[in-house]
């Protein structure tokens, strides 16, 4: 998965090639998808956020740039935004929602385009790095990330003080990025 | 706050675990173009948008792919969605409710950019200001030092003089410890006093220094104080008193005496 490719992409995704849109969806619709079903707990929402996501990527794709990070990363950074939001959404007007740990899934979605060692070392990476994090700030940092908790939210979840959780996602934050910066230097692709 | 500091900072903005100030500070500090903060910025992000890798892929539905190079050709708002939701006639109750929540939102969207930019001009006049006070104050320490030049420039010029004698004045009973040296131009008639070793007094006393004649007449020359366990006075002796015996420090009330009050702390002897 070349990041100069993800580049030249979105480039003719603004000049509006259809085509570099579907290769894009391709490339990381997956992984879009996994992280939209884990916000939201249901495919069928999940795969409404992926239509939003795409739909903006096609209508906004001229004002991407590289100042913006990777194309990957804004991917991402859009796709929780919205999945995030629809959860809101769903909070407020108390429709039921489908935990995540019950959606079954497939081993076959577990495959990776052949040719895709970057991805894999980098799947590896972030195991790696998560592994290292202390206990509770995976917790706080997994529940801010993927269940929009606000920190106040957190804390009583986890029956921990306000300053202590934000002191936990602070310092997870710090150590996530220190820990992937030092498999970068050591050969490890980001 | 330096950049140094917000780029420390900028973990816990991303997590939106600071306070208020902060954010906007860091806010601002963003907006005005940092690049090395906004290459922070950019890494946090990435290391974030790592997270959902260590997630199992979950593949959309074929339809999924399907219904959004479909829709390419209309407007976001024009899509049909995916799942359809029931359709409920809002009519005048949704247009009513469409108006109180838009116009707060817009308004909001309006104030919290106002807002925005209000933080980014204060940061930028904080800066300035900051700036000037340095500024400020290494132009006065510039004034310090041309003034210390000034006064170490005369001392030398007063020592290196072929015309100047050096006399000793000492401590009599009540600080017998004191020394004065007194560097004396011949040709100018200049004396410079440098004391040591006399004690500070009373914020109501001073230290005043005599020229005394051959006649006996007390001269006042000048008054001065202790400071760092040192004192200096610089007297020029007036042309039409005679010769210069001796030369006396007495305490004195604060502001001097036209004649001495106080009891003699150092003397010695001027004459050639």
């Amino acid at each position: 998965m070349e990041t100069d490719d993800d580049f030249a992409l979105m480039s003719a995704i603004a000049s509006g090639d259809a085509s570099s849109l579907g290769r894009l969806y391709d490339r990381y619709s997956p992984m879009l998808n996994a992280l939209a079903v884990r916000v939201l707990g249901n495919k069928a929402d999940a795969e409404e956020v992926l239509q939003d996501v795409f739909s903006e990527v096609w209508f906004r794709a001229s004002r991407f740039g590289p100042e913006r990070g990777s194309p990957r990363t804004y991917l991402m950074m859009l796709t929780r935004s919205r999945a995030i939001d629809r959860l809101r959404s769903l909070r407020t007007s108390r429709l039921p929602q489908v935990p995540a740990a019950v959606i079954p899934s497939d081993p076959r979605d577990n495959q990776q385009p052949v040719g895709d060692a970057i991805l894999s070392e980098q799947k590896q990476s972030i195991a790696h790095a998560l592994g290292q994090l202390p206990a509770e700030q995976k917790q706080a940092l997994e529940h801010w990330y993927y269940e929009g908790l606000s920190h106040s939210q957190i804390a009583e979840k986890l029956n921990r003080p306000l300053g202590t959780v934000k002191s936990q996602l602070r310092q997870g934050l710090i150590r996530l990025r220190d820990l992937l910066r030092n498999l970068d230097s050591r050969g490890g692709v980001r | 706050m330096i950049c140094q500091e917000m780029q420390n900072l900028i973990p816990a903005y991303l997590a939106e675990a600071l306070e208020l100030k902060e954010t906007a500070a860091v806010r601002a500090h963003l907006a005005g173009g940092c690049p090395r903060c906004a290459a922070a910025l950019a890494e946090a992000e990435a290391s974030l948008a790592m997270l959902p890798l260590s997630l199992v892929p979950v593949k959309p539905a074929p339809h999924v792919r399907a219904r959004i190079l479909q829709n390419l050709g209309r407007s976001p708002r024009d899509m049909a969605p995916i799942k359809r939701t029931p359709v409920i006639r809002w009519g005048l109750a949704a247009a009513v409710i469409l108006l109180v929540v838009a116009m707060p939102a817009v308004m909001g969207v309006i104030t919290y950019q106002r807002y925005t930019e209000n933080q980014r001009i204060s940061a930028k006049l904080t800066a300035l200001e900051s700036r000037l006070a340095t500024l400020n104050a290494l132009g006065r320490t510039v004034e310090q030092l041309q003034q210390d030049k000034q006064a170490l420039t005369q001392r030398l010029l007063l020592l290196e003089s072929p015309a100047v004698s050096v006399i000793s004045l000492k401590g009599t009973e009540p600080q017998p410890k004191a020394l004065a040296r007194v560097f004396w131009d011949t040709e100018s008639g200049v004396y410079r006093f440098s004391v040591h070793g006399l004690a500070p007094l009373a914020e109501n006393k001073t230290y005043a220094l005599w020229f005394i004649t051959d006649k006996e007449e007390k001269i006042p020359v000048g008054t001065f104080n202790i400071r760092d366990g040192r004192g200096e006075i610089t007297a020029q002796v007036p042309a039409n008193i005679g010769r210069v015996a001796l030369a006396a420090i007495t305490d004195e009330p604060a502001g001097g005496s036209p004649q001495p009050t106080g009891t003699i702390q150092m003397v010695g002897k001027l004459a050639d």
